[in-house]
């Protein structure tokens, strides 16, 4: 499955029942009608890809639990907000990555930073030498740079599509994702280097 | 101000850190957990019932392989005896929006509280189940007629359940199954047509629903009759007045309460 479509998804379609029948723009029509069980359709066929994007983005169950139910449940309330000029995925991006960079911004001044113990960067072939994992490290990130290495790195996103979930041009998306690179490979103690040790 | 610096028109893809490529293997976190998901559904389900009611009521989604043997009940006398039996039954279900697999059993089951007249009232004094019914008579019964509109799918029964406020849940659960008319005939029905029976649901003020179904019966030894709405809950049995859907305000002998 290509990261963004614009039609049917596979993922959790309902095998010969009416609902499952329909595209995400036909679900999302019928929503917007007043039918009471195309939203929870749509809701079925990505709530898992929606996860795993609020999952990474937060880098915290919790925080990504409750980011991707204020997602959902805001798609639902502005589902006429939806003009069709791009894939019903795409906008369904758009509402959960700002709904988890939301939660991100609330939690801040609360919340507790994962433990850091920075690499000492010395060259430790065939030894566990980063005892900072991706995840964690991405988590650092200004929130920018995360929500783009999230969709284009690892969903493999096109840019053009980024940039229209993320509302920012694509050059900017492109700059945030080599940025963000690079910090994380100077937090990662392999600046310059491929990764050569396990995650 | 933060300028951002300009990659200009360097590939996404060109990567000297390696940063995608370990980025793109890290492990999938894996499906949404259950009850997030159930968390989730509850509260697309609450959003629901909190919309206003549609000033039309959303015709419900019918797969689109019913929708290719669709044949109009008002004409079907053009075509008796040219289809088959069962293909006669499902344009039926298609024609009352009937949804989901199953769908020539629950004609069948609409078959037997409709056939016998084509006035309606006295169609839903039909036999047990079991009794065969004649599929033509029931088609000419103009309370079948897609003229309705349109409107949630209704299903038409009389069991001749005598229904308990304590029970009303799980008495009303076969309905649910049954491919035929459970049980035998009740008092002369009320709710006799869907078209009084949408009324009915109209007039509890339950909202968006899909499917309603209506079981003629007695409600605690009194005739009554026994709607069970199809929201975006779910299912939920109502007990209600053989004058509900007349026009007349009306108020629930028992529930909602949830079924199935």
């Amino acid at each position: 499955m290509t990261p963004i479509e614009a039609g049917q998804s596979a993922s959790g379609r309902g095998a010969g029942t009416a609902y499952g029948e329909l595209t995400d723009k036909e679900l999302l029509a019928r929503h917007n009608e007043g039918d009471g069980e195309a939203f929870a359709e749509l809701f079925r066929r990505h709530k898992d890809r929606m996860w795993g994007v609020a999952m990474r983005t937060c880098n915290n169950p919790e925080l990504a639990a409750d980011a991707v139910q204020d997602a959902f449940i805001s798609a639902f309330r502005r589902g006429a907000s939806y003009r069709g000029d791009a894939a019903v995925t795409t906008w369904l991006h758009r509402i959960v990555v700002n709904a988890c960079l939301d939660r991100i911004r609330r939690e801040r001044p609360t919340s507790e930073l994962p433990e850091i113990t920075l690499a000492d960067g010395s060259d430790r072939p065939g030894e566990v030498e980063t005892r900072l994992t991706v995840q964690a490290a991405l988590a650092t990130l200004p929130e920018a740079q995360r929500a783009a290495l999230v969709l284009v790195d690892m969903y493999a996103v096109p840019v053009a599509d980024a940039a229209g979930i993320l509302g920012v041009a694509e050059g900017t998306v492109k700059s945030r994702c080599f940025r963000g690179r690079a910090a994380l490979a100077e937090l990662l103690g392999r600046e310059g280097r491929e990764p050569s040790v396990a995650v | 101000m933060n300028v951002e610096p300009d990659f200009g028109d360097t590939p996404i893809e060109d990567d000297p850190t390696g940063m995608r490529r370990l980025l793109a293997a890290l492990p999938d976190p894996g499906p949404m957990p259950e009850d997030l998901t159930a968390r989730i559904l509850a509260a697309i389900a609450s959003e629901a019932a909190a919309r206003p009611m549609s000033a039309e009521p959303v015709v419900p989604a019918v797969p689109r392989s019913h929708q290719a043997v669709v044949t109009p009940i008002t004409h079907r006398s053009r075509h008796r005896g040219g289809s088959p039996a069962s293909l006669r039954w499902l344009a039926a279900a298609a024609a009352v929006g009937v949804i989901g697999a199953g769908g020539f059993g629950v004609v069948r089951m609409l078959a037997h509280g409709l056939s016998g007249s084509a006035t309606g009232g006295a169609a839903l004094s039909s036999p047990a189940a079991g009794k065969s019914e004649n599929p033509e008579r029931a088609s000419d019964t103009s309370s079948t007629s897609p003229a309705l509109g349109p409107g949630p799918a209704v299903k038409m029964a009389s069991s001749g359940t005598d229904y308990t406020a304590a029970g009303l849940a799980d008495q009303a659960a076969p309905l649910l199954r049954a491919e035929d008319s459970v049980g035998s005939v009740g008092d002369r029905p009320e709710i006799a047509t869907p078209e009084r029976a949408q009324a009915c649901a109209k007039a509890l003020g339950v909202g968006v629903i899909t499917e309603l179904r209506v079981d003629n019966a007695r409600f605690q030894g009194e005739p009554a009759a026994v709607l069970l709405v199809k929201g975006a809950s779910g299912w939920q049995a109502y007990a209600v007045p053989i004058t509900c859907g007349d026009g007349t305000p009306v108020t629930a002998l028992a529930g909602p309460v949830p079924v199935g």
